[in-house]
């Protein structure tokens, strides 16, 4: 009786302990894909393009152009940040392109990679 | 003959003096004024059963709130939570004037700089303080970037800090120059199909042809009406995510 009783309960465990390991791989794989992305339509895609090309700019000759104010050294530092502002709009455009967010750094595809495995077991660890 | 961009016209309704502060009441304001009433009134009516199985307005409000919910989840993630309150205040105020700037006669409120810069530039200092309560200096760490070569580094952090900068203006320009871009269209083709029917004659039956472009453009503008509250929000997320996680 009591055997009977032990080998129910075991089957019942592994029952259990297969359910949970089910239900944690359904868990990894929505957090695999839970990254929504931004939409990636033509129009939407050109939009954005645009507008952090002319942001980069626009900021860049800004900041010199206040600068060269603070400093009286019309026009040296606007012309300067005009370039570089320029440069961080098309680091943005590349970045936007590759998928990579928003995240600032010279990052490489495997690093980022590693970022995300290592940001997903931290996920893990805390659930 | 109105021009295209007569509907963008600031008029003051009613100015106040408050304390020596000049407070105009304007159309601007009335509508930002009406998104508030109308989205609070919508989610409190439809709310308000709060039954087991929604109804139609029910499900629509849950929609949208597991709509955004999961949008901070996935962008996120856990420590998103404190924030989603506000992001989902964000969503639905920019999603509801976007929306109600479609009605006839109505004022689009994001299609002013002022507007969409004020609350670029809201969430741009508020993700930074969080940012520098959560890692202190280490939040300056975000501008060097990792494996670059060590004389490239000045210039780089140079340009990584001013792309970060950029980041209100983008986010900003995007909604407003979408509004303002749609709104003018859609009026250029009316102003079309009226100056070609006035020509009478055959011309009223050319007229159709701008008219029936203007059907079309108000379901796009619909969808980039929803597509931009979305992506408002989706970017103010991903920015919240960067001052949490820094990578």
């Amino acid at each position: 009786m009591a055997e009977e009783d032990r080998s129910a309960e075991q089957t019942r465990d592994a029952d259990l302990s297969k359910r949970i390991a089910e239900f944690e791989n359904r868990q990894q794989e929505g957090r695999r894909h839970r990254r929504a992305k931004l939409p990636t339509s033509g129009i939407a895609l050109a939009g954005r393009v645009t507008t952090e090309l002319v942001a980069g700019v626009v900021v860049g000759a800004f900041i010199g152009w206040a600068l060269d104010n603070w400093f009286g050294t019309t026009p040296a530092l606007m012309v300067v940040f005009f370039f570089i502002g320029s440069a961080a709009g098309m680091m943005n455009v590349w970045r936007a392109l590759t998928g990579r967010g928003m995240a600032a750094g010279f990052v490489g595809l495997k690093s980022s990679q590693a970022n995300e495995d290592k940001a997903d077991e931290q996920m893990s660890g805390r659930d | 003959m109105h021009s295209p961009v007569e509907q963008f016209e600031i008029k003051v309704l009613f100015a106040l003096n408050l304390f020596g502060f000049d407070i105009q009441f304007t159309n601007s304001s009335l509508f930002m004024v009406l998104a508030v009433l109308i989205s609070s009134g919508f989610l409190l009516m439809a709310m308000k059963p709060a039954a087991v199985i929604p109804g139609r307005m029910q499900g629509l409000a849950e929609m949208l709130y597991e709509f955004v919910a999961d949008m901070v989840r996935s962008n996120v993630g856990s420590e998103g939570k404190p924030y989603f309150p506000f992001i989902f205040t964000l969503f639905i105020f920019v999603l509801f004037s976007n929306l109600l700037g479609l009605i006839p006669y109505s004022y689009t409120t994001t299609s002013q700089i002022v507007v969409t810069f004020a609350m670029a530039i809201v969430i741009f200092m508020g993700v930074t303080v969080i940012a520098l309560i959560k890692h202190g200096l280490h939040f300056f760490s975000f501008f060097v970037p990792a494996g670059a070569p060590k004389v490239l580094i000045p210039f780089l952090v140079l340009i990584e800090v001013i792309s970060y900068f950029v980041r209100p203006v983008s986010l900003s320009v995007r909604l407003f120059a979408n509004m303002l871009a749609g709104h003018t269209m859609l009026k250029v083709f009316g102003g079309l199909a009226v100056m070609i029917a006035s020509a009478g004659g055959l011309f009223v039956a050319g007229s159709l042809l701008p008219l029936v472009a203007i059907i079309g453009l108000t379901g796009l503008e619909i969808l980039v009406a929803v597509l931009q509250a979305y992506v408002f929000t989706i970017l103010t997320c991903m920015y919240l995510n960067d001052a949490l996680h820094l990578h």
